[in-house]
């Protein structure tokens, strides 16, 4: 891969972490909804993990920038006439997923800090429970579109590889599995250091039960993606040639058939099993980006 | 758009490959050269880039009689000031902006350089300038307009091959060129009338398909397939929500 990309590793990364924080996001908003003290420790650390993920792919797309101290032109209009004053208008285009995204990612990083203080509140003061699952609600068409809008961003694009309507499915398919396989780890992870009782990891077979699933639809959508595009020599590039390996071992096989199978099983693991299974699934979707994002850029003679 | 919209007509059939208007594009707008290699083609610079606004494209073809094997096609690239523009729609920052008579440039002081004009034209003219950090392009040298000239490729060409004036002028020599090349080829045909795009700013006359000439058959601006890819994603994600919730509230375990 010689050639240079104009969207690089980090929109790769970026692409990878927004969408693992909005998963997070979207499955402590519904674990708390469900109203089980069971999974009261699954709502918490997926409240407090959501937002650092999409601070951090934040931080990279304004890196990525070709002026990266100009990120807040996306965000302010100029006034007229006043070129080195920023106007009171927020800047906002609505036919540019681009501009869609900045202000969804903007609103979706403050509603779960919001979602985060009132998690903690409640542990102190129980009448804040309504409050915070109003503010998961209000906060969740926000993480579900943060989900969605990079598929919609990428489908833009004349390249066949991005102009795929299954794009947006597996975005949000993929950000609801590694967000669970995200919030699985760190339970695992508490659980190894022993800041959480064994008595909170009894969710945990549950929720590795609800990602298999999850894997299952994960794993047919990727399929119907390749499928839509097999006639282009991209796609046949990205699982085919190019790299299919990476695709079909490392995407495919260890991100989502060995987690599902496994996790189908049921049975409480030992927390460095759960460990190491969220990780592949994390790695897949890693991967699934790069393959993606590296793929539609690449020249195919 | 407005009435008096100004177009540039392109009648390929003329082109004879001496570059002029890539020289006169490069001079005018101070455009830096390029360090190229040797690529097999008399095409050079390769390919358009931040510095380079406007390329003759050198296309080799089967020619069509015995005694013609090879057809040497030229076309000059630049920036097609689509009517409705790909770059102005999904620029995030507003950069990209067009004057009352059709130009679209991008405003060199907003450009964050987020690349996406670069990822969605479907004609693939801007490009990110690395010393800038900016995208670049041909703004129809806005600068030459505002004074009454027109822009330095269409001053510079010797056989004119690049005419330059109102939309309605332009059309009309477009139809007469076209009438004349469809006596020799009945594929001949005027790319970037109103149909496409809301009318190119940069026509062409082709004796040829446009696809002979590299260029998209049947051109689409992204924004009109945003809803239903939007929907593609929300309604999954809805159900599957759903199913989350369903499956964590009804644990009796």
């Amino acid at each position: 891969m010689g050639h240079h990309l104009n969207w690089g590793i980090p929109l790769v990364i970026d692409l990878f972490t927004a969408a693992m924080g909005a998963g997070a996001f979207m499955l402590a908003v519904m674990a708390d909804l469900s109203g089980r003290a069971k999974y009261r420790t699954t709502s918490t650390v997926g409240a407090l993990i959501a937002p650092w993920p999409a601070i951090a792919g934040v931080a990279l797309l304004v890196i990525d920038l070709g002026k990266p101290l100009r990120f807040w032109e996306m965000m302010l209009r100029r006034g007229p006439g006043l070129l080195w004053l920023k106007s009171p208008y927020l800047m906002f285009n609505p036919t540019s997923t681009m501009s869609i995204g900045t202000w969804v990612l903007t609103i979706f990083i403050y509603a779960s800090f919001g979602y985060i203080a009132l998690t903690i509140l409640s542990y102190f003061w129980e009448k804040l429970a309504l409050l915070r699952k109003l503010m998961g609600l209000a906060g969740l068409p926000f993480a579900m579109a943060v989900t969605i809008y990079t598929g919609v961003l990428l489908a833009a694009s004349p390249n066949p590889l991005w102009n795929n309507a299954m794009l947006p499915v597996l975005f949000v398919v993929s950000a609801l599995v590694t967000g669970s396989a995200a919030v699985i780890a760190c339970m695992a992870v508490l659980r190894i250091l022993d800041l959480i009782e064994p008595a909170e990891m009894a969710a945990v077979p549950r929720l590795e039960k609800m990602m298999s699933v999850i894997l299952v639809v994960n794993l047919l959508v990727a399929l119907a993606f390749v499928g839509l595009g097999l006639g282009t020599a991209e796609m046949r590039y990205a699982v085919g040639g190019g790299l299919g390996l990476l695709w079909w071992v490392g995407i495919i096989g260890l991100g989502m058939v060995v987690p599902l199978v496994a996790g189908l099983k049921g049975g409480e693991k030992q927390p460095h099993v759960s460990l190491v299974l969220a990780a592949l699934v994390l790695m897949g979707g890693l991967f699934l980006r790069y393959v993606i994002l590296v793929v539609g850029q690449t020249p195919i003679a | 758009m407005s009435a008096d919209r100004v177009t540039m007509l392109i009648d390929v059939s003329k082109c004879i490959g001496c570059r002029a208007c890539q020289v006169a594009c490069k001079q005018w707008n101070q455009l830096k050269a390029e360090e190229t290699q040797f690529s097999g083609t008399y095409q050079n610079p390769p390919a358009l880039s931040g510095n380079t606004w406007t390329l003759v494209r050198f296309n080799e073809v089967e020619g069509k009689s015995p005694n013609k094997t090879t057809e040497w096609l030229f076309r000059k690239d630049q920036c097609h000031h689509c009517g409705e523009a790909t770059c102005e729609q999904v620029c995030p920052t507003g950069a990209i902006q067009r004057t009352d008579k059709g130009v679209v440039f991008i405003n060199q002081s907003i450009c964050a350089g987020c690349k996406y004009c670069v990822e969605t034209c479907p004609f693939q003219t801007p490009h990110p300038d690395h010393e800038t950090g900016t995208a670049r392009k041909c703004w129809m040298c806005l600068d030459r307009l505002q004074h009454g000239m027109e822009p330095a490729c269409a001053t510079a060409c010797p056989t004119d091959t690049v005419r330059f004036g109102t939309r309605v002028e332009m059309l009309d020599l477009a139809r007469s060129r076209l009438a004349e090349l469809k006596k020799e080829n009945p594929d001949a045909n005027i790319y970037g009338d109103d149909d496409m795009l809301g009318g190119l700013g940069v026509m062409y006359v082709l004796p040829e398909k446009p696809s002979v000439y590299d260029l998209p058959g049947n051109p689409q601006i992204p924004h009109s397939k945003i809803y239903y890819r939007w929907a593609m994603g929300i309604i999954p994600g809805l159900a599957i929500l759903g199913g989350i919730w369903a499956y964590l509230t009804k644990d009796e375990s």
